[in-house]
């Protein structure tokens, strides 16, 4: 740009999430008159060295959950550190933010009013430019559009009566486009839908959209959705594989993973085994959080024994911060990421962990929160990454949509350009062709 | 506008709802370059009379739910027959859509690609008359933010397991602001979740948000909002009230109410006796569809014997269209109508039904569909009405709290000219005197 334009106001508000619980929404004004804003996501399975997300603890106002003070940041600190500033810097736009912070938690100010003043920056220097998200953040060359991990079936911290395992999801990796990816997803959804109303069980739905049963083992819960994958008319492998994320952190205590759905108690060794179990029986393309957040040594075990067939996701453990994804590189702890904004606080951080993640042959998963909102910029993340891979949810409940929506959207943007990650977005499936 | 931009191009689109099924969105570019979208909404529990959505019934995608045809109706069919008509002349594009329908229920062309077309049109005129969506369908006087009817607890078609009953709603009707009832409607909504929590009681989320916990008997659901309002430290009545809606059609079987919950069903005389009895045991302000939909000669009874005490909403009985409620009107059934904009097909219409309404003493309530998008036009339309009453489901899931958000914005950006609707939205008096002076 020529003429620059720059931060002429910020100003934050509090709305709801998708749980019905206070967020921040950022709103930046610019000299030019451009506005945009952007609101903050917010977790229930939160990893302990995560951003942290600010909230008043007044009881007087939604049992304490008010963001009030973080309002009132981005208010006065926030907007006093901007004012002015070219907004198409991001990497000083995001500098400032943390320098005015000045911890590394961002406790001080909240990693919810960072965020979303860091976003909302983005947001409104992409409209001034007259760019898509996408394209602002990722450069001419961004058209890769994700594979989809839809979370259909809940259990563990997101769903009550569930199965341990917090997530399975289906990974439509054989469609030839995101558009036909999504509807390979829904029907799937559909069919476990209707799988499941047959049997009597509820499908009523969890945070994340997904269907809640209660289930007599784990294992009970893989051979639903294959069931379900099966009914939908789709091949379990070739048409759509599965993902899964135990956030076995939330069932691990004192070493010990208790798995209660399975009434079994295993220490790190055995929950490896039971995992390698699964990779040799189920079409599983995806394990997330397999072990505890602190089983550094369980994790590099994990990944030697497994990380060639399957990718290794480390959430709980890395929390998208680059210290802790340096530490999992040099032991060889992963073989992959999950990249969430609101874990770190800010664009650029985001953007400089999935760089180093790159740079070290680990892929990238970019993720939605428990708690959503409206906001779609993880979309428009997955694909200035050109990671192919995103979870967003099941498709269902309008806060997960809204990203799938939007992702259909930038595909039909792209045009012939588009390209659907499939199958490429996981290396691990070549040694296992 | 001094001189008003034109249509030049509309798209439809395939995109998904809350629920995961194809919906249409539809795009609107004016010469000037301004460009909206609108995405439309779907119904479960849908009245016999509506308008038709129009679905592919391709088995081999999205199990015959695709909208493809529609899309099609909005690129091929109506997006030459708008290109030219100035944007902001709503009446005109409304009438053009209706006219190349030509069916009685826009069964023709589809109410979902019609709608998405009229609406797509109301918010690209909005934007470059450089005002917000309620200031340009309601005019300078649009400044009452509605009452929100929050449907926290879900039965019927809604939610599997429930009660029979299809919606029971939290009305903070005794709060200052819309967003102070917000804030009611919130803790009240987790305070239920503590309570369903400590019974060990399912806390899933039915189609609007709401939690949908196996009990035994319909009362025991009223009375568990009764705890929930207490234990969230409101008072029952005077901050927070009550409202039903039965959805009576669905549960109607063999000239009979059937509550399968209580395994017991009634004839419609004791079936206003139950609305009588409930009314007087609970701080109940509204009920909606407590009848059959073909039962006029019934709602026309139950509205005189409690239509000066409470609201009875008529939804499937006049599925918004202008021709049920003249019927309503003249019968003297129910005292408050439903407006729901994919009920009718186009903006117009909607407008004309709720203005009908409320020219003629009767209550308008705006309400959404258990199938939703991030669409938040209805937030505006309650607003542009000065109703004073919008249903947009629980606090929670991203596409009933994005209604709820928007309200927010619109009462920051009013300031002082805001007016929260609160209890008035409810006063049968006081909405009769409106009619007589108007």
């Amino acid at each position: 740009m020529t003429q620059q334009a720059t931060i002429r106001a910020i100003s934050a508000d509090e709305i709801l999430d998708s749980r019905g619980n206070p967020t921040v929404n950022v709103t930046v004004t610019l000299s030019s008159g451009v506005s945009a804003s952007a609101s903050v996501p917010s977790g229930a399975s939160t990893g302990q060295f995560e951003a942290v997300e600010l909230r008043d603890g007044d009881r007087a106002r939604y049992g304490g959950k008010g963001v009030l003070k973080a309002v009132k940041h981005v208010d006065h600190e926030i907007a006093w550190a901007l004012n002015g500033m070219p907004v198409d810097d991001q990497r000083r736009i995001d500098e400032k933010l943390i320098e005015a912070d000045g911890s590394d938690s961002k406790g001080v100010l909240g990693a919810n009013a960072i965020l979303g003043a860091s976003l909302a920056c983005a947001k409104a220097a992409a409209i001034e430019r007259g760019l898509p998200l996408f394209r602002y953040l990722g450069g001419a060359n961004a058209h890769l559009l994700p594979v989809p991990m839809f979370n259909v079936l809940n259990g563990g911290k997101h769903a009550d009566d569930g199965p341990d395992v917090q997530e399975f999801k289906l990974v439509p990796l054989g469609a030839p486009t995101f558009r036909e990816a999504l509807r390979y997803g829904a029907e799937t959804y559909h069919a476990l839908g209707k799988v499941l109303a047959e049997t009597g069980a509820s499908t009523n739905v969890g945070d994340e959209g997904g269907y809640v049963p209660r289930l007599s083992s784990n294992a009970a819960a893989m051979e639903l959705i294959l069931n379900a994958i099966e009914r939908a008319g789709y091949r379990p492998g070739e048409d759509i594989a599965i993902g899964i994320d135990p956030a076995a952190s939330s069932f691990c205590k004192d070493g010990r993973y208790r798995l209660a759905r399975d009434d079994k108690t295993l220490t790190s060794e055995q929950m490896t085994g039971y995992w390698a179990d699964w990779v040799d029986r189920y079409p599983l393309v995806s394990l997330e959080d397999p072990l505890a957040d602190n089983d550094w040594n369980g994790f590099a075990a994990l990944t030697k024994e497994l990380g060639d067939r399957v990718q290794v996701v480390g959430d709980d453990l890395f929390v998208t911060n680059r210290r802790f994804l340096q530490r999992g590189i040099d032991e060889h702890c992963c073989n992959s990421i999950l990249i969430k904004l609101n874990q770190i606080g800010t664009v650029t951080e985001t953007l400089d962990t999935a760089q180093l993640a790159f740079s070290a042959g680990y892929t990238c998963l970019v993720s939605h929160r428990s708690g959503e909102t409206e906001d779609t910029s993880i979309a428009d993340l997955a694909v200035a990454l050109g990671c192919g891979q995103i979870k967003s949810g099941a498709p269902a409940r309008g806060e997960r949509v809204a990203k799938y929506n939007r992702l259909l959207a930038i595909e039909r943007m792209l045009g012939d350009d588009a390209r659907f990650a499939g199958r490429g977005a996981f290396p691990q499936l070549r040694s296992r062709a | 506008m001094s001189v008003s931009a034109s249509i030049e191009r509309v798209t439809g689109e395939e995109v998904l709802d809350s629920r995961g099924n194809p919906t249409v969105q539809v795009t609107v570019v004016l010469n000037d370059g301004s460009l909206a979208s609108a995405a439309v909404p779907s119904g479960a529990s849908t009245g016999k009379s509506e308008a038709v959505e129009l679905r592919d019934g391709d088995p081999r995608r999205y199990g015959g739910k695709g909208v493809l045809q529609a899309v099609r109706h909005v690129n091929e069919v109506i997006a030459p027959a708008l290109s030219g008509l100035p944007a902001d002349d709503q009446w005109r594009i409304d009438a053009t859509l209706i006219d190349l329908d030509s069916t009685d229920f826009k069964s023709r062309l589809g109410a979902n690609a019609t709608l998405g077309v009229s609406i797509a049109c109301a918010r690209v005129a909005a934007q470059v008359c450089r005002l917000p969506l309620f200031r340009y369908l309601g005019g300078d006087k649009a400044r009452v933010l509605p009452v929100p009817m929050l449907n926290v607890l879900n039965g019927g078609s809604h939610g599997n397991g429930g009660p029979d009953i299809q919606e029971f709603m939290l009305v903070p009707l005794g709060a200052p602001t819309f967003r102070e009832a917000i804030r009611y409607g919130v803790e009240t909504y987790h305070a239920l979740e503590a309570l369903l929590v400590e019974r060990h009681a399912t806390t899933n989320l039915g189609d609007e948000g709401g939690f949908v916990p196996r009990l035994p008997s319909n009362v025991a659901a009223l009375d568990l909002l009764m705890q929930a309002i207490e234990r969230a430290g409101y008072r029952p009545g005077e901050h927070i009230a009550l409202a039903l809606d039965f959805a009576a059609s669905g549960l109607w079987r063999d000239d009979r109410y059937c509550l399968e919950l209580e395994a017991r069903s009634l004839a419609a005389a004791e079936m206003m006796d139950l609305c009588r009895e409930w009314s007087m045991r609970y701080p109940i302000v509204s009920i909606e569809d407590p009848l059959v939909d073909t039962d006029w000669d019934g709602y026309a009874r139950l509205t005189g014997e409690l239509g000066e005490r409470i609201q009875i909403a008529g939804d499937d009985l006049f599925v918004s269209n202008r021709a049920f409620l003249v019927r309503g009107i003249v019968r003297r059934c129910c005292n408050c109508v439903i407006v729901k904009p994919n009920q009718v097909g186009t903006v117009t219409e909607t407008l004309n039904t709720a203005r009908m309404a409320l020219s003629s003493g009767y209550s308008c309530m705006v309400a959404h569909r258990s199938g939703e998008t991030e669409d938040t036009t209805i937030a505006d339309l309650a607003v542009a009405l000065n109703c004073g009453q919008i249903k947009a489901g629980a606090p929670a899931r991203g596409e009933r709290v994005a209604k709820y958000n928007r309200l927010l914005t619109i009462e920051g950006a009013l300031g002082d000219a805001a007016e929260y609707a609160g209890r008035a939205a409810f006063d049968r008096r006081r909405i009769g005197q409106n009619d007589r002076s108007g």
